[in-house]
């Protein structure tokens, strides 16, 4: 993954470079008449990174209907791409926007849930495992929801905070306030 | 108190001060040591970030997508999709089908309940309880399942319709008799049982214990019914599934620990 100086990544680079892109563009239209196999050259260039964004935004278990979903309708919605960016940051806008979807479907306050329960693991009769041995990724997942959403869209997929404050309808001021908590706790699962 | 200066460490990390801030805080970083250091640990954390490897999506997901175009389950490109559903036959997973994953919980349930039917009648308050935690709140995210706004025109242009749980599909099968369920179905009855059991035992626990676990509880109920209707609006969205089944192995779970505890604090003996 590469950034640009102001943090935001290019999606089309994730593949194969600037020509990818023109290669992309090719392989649009003719999906978008239909061809299955010029989408299955775009899935192979794509699905990596939206995958790891499903898999990162919610659950490993998830992830891969998440991404089923997002391409397919990436399929129906190729007609309406009319090329004025990158087929990489369509793709992964769209991405954000139905793993967002998906998860106000199931609003719930899972956060809540795990602080109480660590209230339980506390109790010295039943005390909850420790797990120091786990790596970044696992302790990504454990982050609080709102930490977690945007530390993924800012430090790993290379967001700015004006547009995940978008994405999310917050203010940028919460964004990088989430990102900072998030980047505190991993801290302390760094220095552990 | 906590120096002001921390919090503002990550908008210095990625050039988010102003000139003004920036030069005040970097003359703060020469006297305040615990601001260096953690400003250079924030650094490895964003560093880590980017550098996190992206393997690739499993094997078998493109033929599933393949297969649900070859079968129509979704729109040509370019169609107006708003009837479509993504969820056509191929999406069917690993999962179990809900009754199955509802009975296996329910039998665990049921377990619970007899193990603290039985231990409850002998339990004294347990000690030692923690006071409850801080509740965190995660992002807001449109409820109504609409787009977040983007700035981009063919962005926007590419947003979904409302939700895609959203879409009304017709029920078939197991999933559309489990999500008839009501809390009068009898396996419903069975964990209200359990929690008649603890509300008989309650003045026997711990007062905070007893608030948390029902606190939890409402929460898991909650989480269930958001599932279930969400699983009414679409029977055969394994992500669904997974979320209720999620929820409901929270539940027996979080009623397990509550018959760990009391099996615990009843061994202790009478206080």
């Amino acid at each position: 993954m590469s950034y640009s100086a102001g943090g935001t990544m290019t999606p089309s680079q994730d593949s194969e470079g600037l020509p990818s892109r023109y290669k992309d563009r090719e392989d649009v239209a003719l999906a978008a008449g239909g061809d299955v196999r010029a989408f299955a050259r775009l899935y192979r260039a794509h699905s990596a990174r939206i995958f790891n964004l499903a898999r990162r935004m919610t659950t490993n278990e998830s992830a891969v209907d998440l991404t089923q979903d997002i391409f397919l309708r990436a399929w129906e919605k190729l007609g309406t791409f009319r090329g004025e960016s990158a087929f990489g940051t369509w793709l992964h806008r769209l991405a954000v926007n139905v793993i967002l979807a998906r998860r106000a479907a199931l609003r719930t306050e899972w956060s809540r849930i795990s602080d109480e329960e660590g209230v339980l693991d506390a109790v010295p009769a039943k005390p909850g495992p420790t797990d120091l041995g786990m790596d970044f990724e696992r302790a990504i997942e454990h982050l609080p929801d709102g930490a977690k959403t945007v530390f993924v869209l800012y430090d790993v997929e290379g967001y700015q905070h004006e547009e995940i404050a978008t994405m999310l309808g917050i203010s940028s001021g919460t964004s990088k306030a989430q990102l900072h908590r998030a980047r505190m706790i991993l801290r302390r699962h760094l220095t552990r | 108190m906590q120096d002001p200066w921390m919090e503002r460490l990550s908008e210095y990390l990625d050039g988010e001060l102003d000139r003004s801030d920036r030069e005040t805080l970097e003359a703060h970083l020469q006297q305040c040591a615990e601001c260096a250091r953690v400003l250079e640990d924030l650094g490895k954390v964003r560093a880590q970030a980017r550098e996190m490897p992206r393997p690739p999506a499993p094997a078998e997901l493109w033929p599933r997508i393949e297969k649900a175009i070859a079968e129509g389950g979704v729109a040509r490109p370019g169609a107006e999709s708003d009837k479509i559903t993504l969820l056509g036959p191929p999406r069917r997973t690993r999962f179990f089908s809900l009754p199955e994953l509802l009975a296996a919980c329910l039998a665990v349930a049921i377990l619970s309940a007899g193990s603290v039917f039985l231990v409850l009648r002998h339990h004294e308050p347990a000690a030692g309880t923690a006071p409850a935690g801080t509740l965190a709140r995660g992002p807001e995210v449109k409820s109504d399942g609409a787009e977040p706004k983007s700035e981009a025109s063919e962005e926007r242009r590419a947003e979904p319709p409302a939700s895609v749980a959203a879409v009304p599909a017709e029920r078939t099968g197991p999933e559309a008799s489990l999500a008839a369920q009501t809390p009068e179905t009898p396996k419903e009855e069975a964990i209200s049982e359990l929690r008649k059991a603890l509300a008989r035992e309650r003045d026997r626990l711990d007062p905070t214990t007893i608030r948390t676990l029902e606190a939890n509880l409402a929460i898991i109920d909650l989480a269930i019914d958001q599932g279930k209707r969400a699983l009414a609006a679409d029977p055969a969205d394994s992500y669904v599934k997974q979320h209720l089944a999620e929820t409901m192995r929270r539940r027996v779970e979080l009623l397990q620990r509550a018959t760990m505890l009391a099996s615990t604090s009843s061994s202790e003996g009478p206080r």
